[in-house]
Order: C-alpha cells, then structure tokens, then sequence
C-alpha cells in the first residue's frame, strides 16, 4: 500500500482497512501529513459561505412556463391535426363519390343524403366537438398555471 | 434537503405552485453557492444557478430517482459550470472577482473576526488554483456535506476516483496555503 492509498483511506469515509492503519502509524511521512491534511480540511469548511441567498423564482418558472405550455399544447396540435386529416379524407371520398354520382339515380342521390345514411359526417362532427372543448381546456390549463405560479410569488 | 417523497416529485411534476416554490427555495442556495465557489463570479453563478433549474423543471419527467433529487440538481449545475469554464478558458476569460463571499460570522470579536475573514479568503482564493474536478469535490464534501457516492454520481465518476480527487486536492491546497504562508 503506498502512502497516498493509505492516507485516502484512512481520510475518507468508509471502512478504514488495517493496513491503512498500520502503514500510517508506522510511517512518519504520513503520521505528519494527515494531521495537516485535517486541518486543511477543516479550514475550507470553515470558509463556507454562510450566504443562502435564494434566486428569484419568478424568472425561473417564467423561462420554464412557455416549454411547459408548449409541451401540454401537443395533444390538441396532435388532435387538430388528426381532424384535419379526417376531414380531408372524408372531403375526398364525397367529391369521389360525387364524379361518379352523375351517373347515379336520384334516389340513390336522395338515399346517400338520408339521415340514416352511414356516412362519416356525424363521427368527424363529435370528434370535432370532442376535440374543441379538449384545445379550449388545455389553453386554460396553461394561462391558469402561469397565473398561479405567478401569484404564488 | 431530505429525499424527495415520491408524492412530493408528483406535485413538482405536476407542477403543483407550492411544491415548484418549495423545491426552488431549497436547492437555489446550495446550487448558487457551490456554482460561485466553482466560477468565484457571483454574477456568472447566479445565472447558472438559475439556468440549472430551469433545466432541472424542463426535465424532471427524465428523472428516473436512481439518486436524489438534490443529486440530480447538482449533477446539472455541476455540467453547466464545467462548460463554462472550458468556454471562459477558450475565451481567455478571466475570473476573480475581489468581492468577497459573505462567510458565516457568529459573535466574534472586531479583531477575530477581521482575522477569521481573512483566513477564509485565504482559502477561497487557494481554492481558485485547483483544477475544476479537484475543487469540485472540494466544495461539494466540505461545504455542501456530500458523500463520497454522492459526489461520484453528480461527477460521473467512481467512487474511488472522487476520493483520490479530494485526498489530492486536500494535498494542492495545503502546497498553496504554505506557499502563500512563507511568501
């Protein structure tokens, strides 16, 4: 064991091994360093600062209020996005079926437009009410956090 | 800081208004204190302290409670300070402001206190001639009362490493207060 490993042991926490001891009480480089080393030890914490001066929160959970906001937003985009896709491809398939449609019969023309028709119409409708509410509440969510954040200050 | 309860990292989480607040006033003191021992520019490290918990709030959902949460705060701060130093020595930037820090006082008399203060400053320019890693695991053993598995982990290294970076750290300050002593 040599004199650094030795002194790292025994100065450190921990289980201090026998050897340790034993290398340190019989050398004398090391019996003279470790006192010095305690000392210097406690000397740097007795130049702790005592200060605790905490930071201004505000300017913190006002740069992490946006991400957040931002991160919460997803889900509405992500919905917004799903809609507009399904209105597209609902769009799409009336205006495929509509080309067609001149060959059509009118009663088959009246039959698509039936309320009981199985159409897409009322599934894009209740997403879309399902999903407007969904943005509204997650907007609300955010501005009320900031405001509670702030108003906690 | 006790350990985070975990119902406790769920209202952080959830971004419950007193559990922010609380978990902001105790961890900006420490984690200012140990940037301005580290930078010794008290504007630097209030900037990086508050940098450190915005990223700490941005990515608590990555914490995985593997260590705690004051661990994993000052394994932040500890990352940013290290970059800053490299970015203010590639700059040639020089630190060193002669405003002292504030040291603990007591009830001393003028004198003893005039001479504590000095002693302290001592120190705390000694601890400016360190390399980074050393007086890392300097300030977080003596001042913020770290385990040696703590300081490993916001360090990223082993355990035996961080202990030999402080046994010759302890060594490098006791050179430089002799030196400064005999000058």
């Amino acid at each position: 064991m040599t004199h650094e490993e030795a002194l790292i042991r025994v100065l450190c926490q921990g289980p201090v091994p026998v050897e340790a001891i034993s290398h340190v009480e019989a050398c004398d480089s090391c019996r003279s360093e470790l006192p010095a080393l305690r000392q210097t030890e406690s000397d740097i914490r007795r130049a702790k600062p005592a200060f605790q001066a905490r930071l201004d929160s505000r300017a913190v959970l006002q740069k992490v209020l946006p991400a957040r906001a931002h991160r919460r937003a997803w889900p509405a985009v992500a919905a917004a996005a799903l809609i507009a896709g399904l209105l597209g491809g609902w769009s799409f398939g009336r205006l495929a079926h509509s080309s067609p449609a001149a060959s059509l019969s009118a009663q088959e023309m009246a039959l698509a437009d039936a309320p009981w028709a199985p159409a897409g119409d009322d599934s894009t409708l209740s997403l879309l009410q399902a999903a407007y509410p969904m943005a509204e509440r997650f907007s609300a969510v955010t501005a009320a956090d900031a405001g509670s954040f702030i108003d906690s200050e | 800081m006790a350990e985070a309860p975990d119902e406790w990292l769920e209202q952080i989480k959830a971004g419950e208004p007193a559990a922010v607040q609380r978990l902001l006033d105790e961890l900006s003191g420490p984690v200012r204190r140990y940037l301005e021992g580290m930078l010794h520019n008290p504007a630097q490290a209030e900037d990086l302290a508050q940098e450190a918990l915005v990223r700490l709030l941005q990515h608590l959902g990555e914490f995985r409670q593997e260590a705690s949460l004051r661990t994993y705060t000052f394994q932040i701060a500890h990352n940013l300070a290290l970059n800053h130093l490299a970015a203010a020595s590639t700059r040639r930037e020089e630190y060193g402001s002669e405003e002292p820090l504030q040291a603990e006082d007591g009830h001393q008399g003028a004198l003893e206190m005039v001479a504590a203060k000095e002693d302290q400053r001592r120190v705390r320019q000694a601890l400016k001639l360190l390399a980074p890693q050393q007086r890392a695991v300097v300030i977080l053993r003596a001042w913020e009362d770290m385990s040696f598995k703590e300081i490993a982990r916001v360090m990223g290294l082993a355990e035996g490493t961080a202990k030999a970076h402080y046994f010759f750290a302890l060594r490098n300050l006791r050179h430089h207060l002799e030196a400064k002593n005999d000058a």
